[in-house]
């Protein structure tokens, strides 16, 4: 298998000469094609920088971040809207669904502006609709959603483009414990129907569980790293709390 | 702290708020330029007649500038309302920090007081700029000595100005701290995060509405123009003037759901790029402004309508006093005593020399009185249901009999038309409307007339045109010519008509001779106060000029006034609403950026929804006015037709040029807010 994301010692800091933080300090790691990733770490533990780094909403430092074979660290300009449009699909945790557009004009507004053929968008909408449970709420505004319709119809918009990477950050943030368990679901329906290769960042162990493999980091370095391998999600879980317990009280009392 | 706390607020609202700042300085100075008319005015040396129609023109000025005053004022309110709505958030924060109520409304007066000092001080030092420029074209429409011009700066316009607009700040910082004083905490700290609910509307509701909407406004069209002349009741203009209000509301309320509804149904357009994020921004943006937006467009079509009426009736008027001032002086009298203008012009000493092709014609009327308008008439008149006050009136007046041959004379030096007429016929010559109506009463029926013995049949069936007395406009209220063989026993000469141009003297040039004639001088010579004979009325050609020039520029003044009030009003809100979604929305294009979407496309998107929501309502108005000036034609149809695409050429001009400001600012401001958020 290819890798599809690769970070090679990777920094981002922030601040001047005389008061510096290292938000990302060195950090090196892959993703292969059709891997489930979830990063953990504690609130200021660097993994949103991280994120934004590798979704070229924030520049590096310092390394390089190859998506296949290209550097994104040096793409520019239009270059870097055309890559997100093109090799990224993202979820976020605030949803970030265009409220002025129904569930189905915001999923048909990722291959839009692809310049995807109006002949083809309805057909492949309603498909993935029907995949994520949301075909009832397509004609429905954001403010008439639930959390987890609104997550679906975003991780919807996210995977349609058939994008290389799924970036999704704290995808379950903002959703009760059911709405979390079922948007996780979908993921990791996504992840083996699709092949989708999904970068996830979370501080919660449960969230966290349903990976294959989790990269933990602390102050802005790689801490450790565990693999699901042949373990069901329960034992993933404890070996996950083993970890975090590890890493030091701080991540408990995060919120 | 207070203090330095609304400066640092102000320095961020200079930012965020260009086109409010704009607009107060374009208020106050459009506000100083047309109330310091006055005072330009009177450095004018003009004719005693120009001076007349200046003191009107101050005083209307000035009754509108109240009006304008209002206009303005609730601009600024809505404004500033509307500003206040986007800081509520900041209001909030003070108040969770514990600021007193009291507190938040002293940073508010001290808000207030600066942008105050700030938009009188610049749009003062604007408007005295500007108004150097319009005093040249006072003087050019005046046509005044340029040697007069002067830098002028009106005191009394500067106090008027700023004790309008101190007002209006006094009542927007009342309004303001009442609102920060109802409001609950809780709603200012959440100001922000509130939802943005699309109530849309439903599509077969909306396109039901359109089509009334569509017809009423057709209809009003229609009863406007085709059948213009069936509506002769103020009520009637009222109830098309209603309709048109009416229909251009339901075509807001209805026309973006309309607009939605056709185009998310063309899916090959409405799903390519960021369409469908465009038209529902701008479906959002619509639903929001059903009110305004109707208002705008009609303060749009007013704007259109006055300016281009007020530019029609300059080219008009001035294309009519080509054609009915043809010579450059009349002089005409009442003959009472036998004695002529000629006799009376040598012996007060005139230089007969000064005038060349003189024609001096005299008319005729029965010597007992017996000839009047109303007996000319006949019965037709004395059936007329009028009160006899009115009757007794025309039954007074005398009419007037000329032969036919003097008027071809004086036609003819006219370039007018000649008639000829057989024995027994006699025609009337008329060119004011109303009387035209009144005396062709008598014509229809074949009023017959006695002269000398011989009974005379009307030629035609209705007043001809002419006249004698050159005037800026139709004024002759007719008089009756007869074959020249008419045997005038019992008639006595009646008026007096002299009509010359001027010619070279050794010791005068034509001008001087023009503005010698002019001069309460030679009037006083030929009209002494222990003069024998009736005044002489003296006509120039050069004083028509100058009254009818200064009433043109009176309407064209008022025109521009009004016009450039108004279309700031509308294109500072429509501004500030676009403005205000901006802010709003600079969330949406983070979003969009984060899925991919070019700069180039967001920009077009953003191009798009600017220009169609300035667009429209300047588009409707458009359409109204297509019609709303055939109508402003109409009214002012005395004034002639001419230079109707001249006046639209310069409506449209000045419409383009400060619409198109705004629109710019706005679009700019707009890319600019969206862009800022990239650098996070």
């Amino acid at each position: 298998m290819s890798a599809v994301l690769r970070l090679e010692n990777v920094e981002k800091y922030y601040g001047n000469s005389s008061n510096l933080t290292k938000a990302v300090d060195r950090i090196s790691f892959s993703v292969e094609k059709g891997e489930f990733v979830g990063i953990m770490g504690a609130s200021g533990s660097g993994k949103t920088t991280l994120l934004n780094c590798i979704s070229t909403i924030d520049r590096v430092t310092a390394g390089h971040i190859y998506v296949g074979e290209e550097d994104i660290t040096k793409l520019k300009g239009n270059k870097l809207n055309k890559f997100r449009r093109e090799e990224l699909g993202f979820i976020f945790q605030d949803f970030n669904l265009l409220d002025t557009l129904t569930a189905y004009e915001n999923i048909a507004l990722a291959l839009s502006i692809q310049n995807v053929s109006a002949a083809e968008i309805p057909d492949r909408v309603i498909q993935m609709a029907e995949r994520l449970g949301i075909k009832e709420v397509l004609n429905k505004y954001p403010y008439q959603m639930s959390g987890g319709q609104k997550q679906r119809v975003a991780s919807a918009r996210a995977i349609i483009t058939n994008p290389k990477l799924v970036l999704a950050d704290e995808p379950t943030g903002a959703l009760d414990s059911k709405a979390a368990r079922y948007l996780l679901e979908s993921l990791c329906q996504m992840n083996e129907q699709y092949r989708a290769t999904i970068l996830m960042v979370t501080h919660d162990a449960f969230t966290a569980s349903y990976a294959e493999r989790v990269i933990f980091i602390k102050d802005g370095k790689l801490f450790h790293e565990i693999r699901k391998g042949d373990d069901d999600r329960k034992q993933f879980f404890d070996k996950i709390i083993e970890v975090v317990t590890m890493l030091g009280g701080d991540l408990s009392d995060v919120v | 702290m207070l203090f330095k706390l609304s400066i640092q607020n102000l320095k961020k609202s200079m930012r965020d708020y260009a086109i409010y700042f704009f607009t107060l300085i374009l208020g106050v100075a459009i506000f100083y330029v047309f109330n310091s008319l006055e005072k330009q005015t009177i450095m004018l040396k003009t004719s005693s007649a120009d001076y007349e129609i200046i003191e009107l023109m101050n005083s209307v000025m000035s009754g509108i500038s109240v009006f304008v005053a209002f206009v303005l004022g609730c601009l600024i309110v809505y404004a500033s309302n509307f500003l206040m709505k986007r800081r509520k958030k900041e209001f909030g924060i003070y108040m969770l920090l514990g600021m007193e109520k009291g507190k938040i409304a002293r940073i508010l007066m001290i808000e207030t007081i600066f942008i105050g000092l700030i938009s009188l001080g610049a749009g003062l030092t604007l408007g005295i700029v500007v108004s150097q420029g319009m005093s040249m074209l006072v003087i050019q429409l005046f046509e005044a000595d340029m040697s007069q011009f002067e830098f002028i700066v009106s005191k009394s316009a500067i106090g008027k100005t700023v004790l309008y607009f101190v007002l209006m700040y006094v009542v927007v910082l009342l309004l303001d701290v009442f609102v920060v004083g109802k409001s609950k905490l809780i709603n200012l700290i959440h100001a922000e995060k509130k939802v943005e609910k699309n109530t849309a509307k439903n599509p077969v509701f909306c396109a039901i509405v359109f089509l009334i909407a569509i017809v009423v406004l057709g209809s009003a069209y229609y009863r406007m123009t085709a059948e213009a002349t069936e509506i002769t009741e103020t009520w009637q203009l009222m109830v098309e003037i209603g309709k048109g209000v009416v229909a251009t509301f339901l075509i807001f309320w209805s026309g973006s759901g309309m607009f939605l509804f056709v185009v998310s149904r063309r899916k090959k357009f409405y799903l390519r790029g960021l369409n469908c994020f465009t038209v529902r921004e701008l479906e959002g943006r619509f639903n929001t402004t059903v009110v305004s937006g109707s208002i705008i467009c009609l303060m749009l079509f007013v704007t259109i309508c006055v300016l281009s009426s007020a530019m029609s009736m300059r080219e008009s008027v001035n294309h009519n006093l080509k054609e009915m001032t043809p010579v450059d002086v009349n002089f005409d009298m009442d003959i009472a005593d036998g004695q002529r203008i000629e006799d009376i012009l040598t012996k007060t000493g005139v230089d007969t020399g000064m005038f060349r092709d003189v024609i001096s014609i005299q008319s005729y009327t029965a010597a007992d009185q017996s000839l009047t308008v109303a007996s000319t008439i006949g019965t037709a008149f004395e059936e007329l249901q009028w009160d006899d006050s009115v009757k007794d009136y025309y039954r007074e007046m005398l009419d007037e009999v000329i032969k036919v041959s003097d008027y071809n004379a004086i036609a003819r030096r006219y370039g007018l038309e000649e008639y000829t007429l057989d024995q027994d016929e006699y025609m009337v010559v008329a060119n004011f409307d109303s009387m035209v109506s009144l005396r062709n009463l008598g014509l229809e029926k074949g009023q017959t007339l006695t002269i000398g013995g011989r009974t005379y049949h009307p030629k035609y069936k209705e007043c001809q045109d002419g006249y004698i007395v050159m005037a800026s406009n139709h004024t002759n209220f007719g008089f009756i010519l007869v074959p020249d063989d008419v045997n005038l026993e019992g008639y006595r000469s009646y008026y007096d008509y002299y009509v010359a141009d001027y010619q070279e003297t050794s010791s005068m040039s034509i001008e001087e001779i023009s503005t010698y004639i002019d001069s309460a001088q030679f009037n006083q010579l030929i009209n002494p106060e222990n003069k024998t004979w009736p005044s002489i009325e003296i006509t120039t050609k050069t004083d028509l000029y100058a009254n009818s020039i200064s009433l043109t520029a009176m309407v064209v003044f008022i025109g521009i006034y009004l016009g450039i009030v108004f279309m700031i009003s509308s294109a500072a809100i429509l501004a500030l609403k676009e403005l205000s979604e901006a802010v709003d929305n600079k969330e949406k294009y983070v979003i969009l950026r984060r899925i991919g979407v070019d700069e180039k496309d967001m920009n077009r998107s953003i191009l798009a929804q600017s220009a169609i929501f300035f667009g429209m309502p300047l588009l409707l108005a458009c359409i109204h006015s297509i019609f709303g000036i055939q109508v402003c034609n109409y009214l002012l149809e005395t004034f002639g037709k001419s230079g109707l695409l001249y006046s639209i050429i310069v409506t449209a001009v000045l419409i383009v040029f400060i619409y198109g400001i705004y629109f710019l600012i706005t679009y700019l401001c707009s890319k600019q807010m969206i862009r800022e958020k990239r650098t996070r």
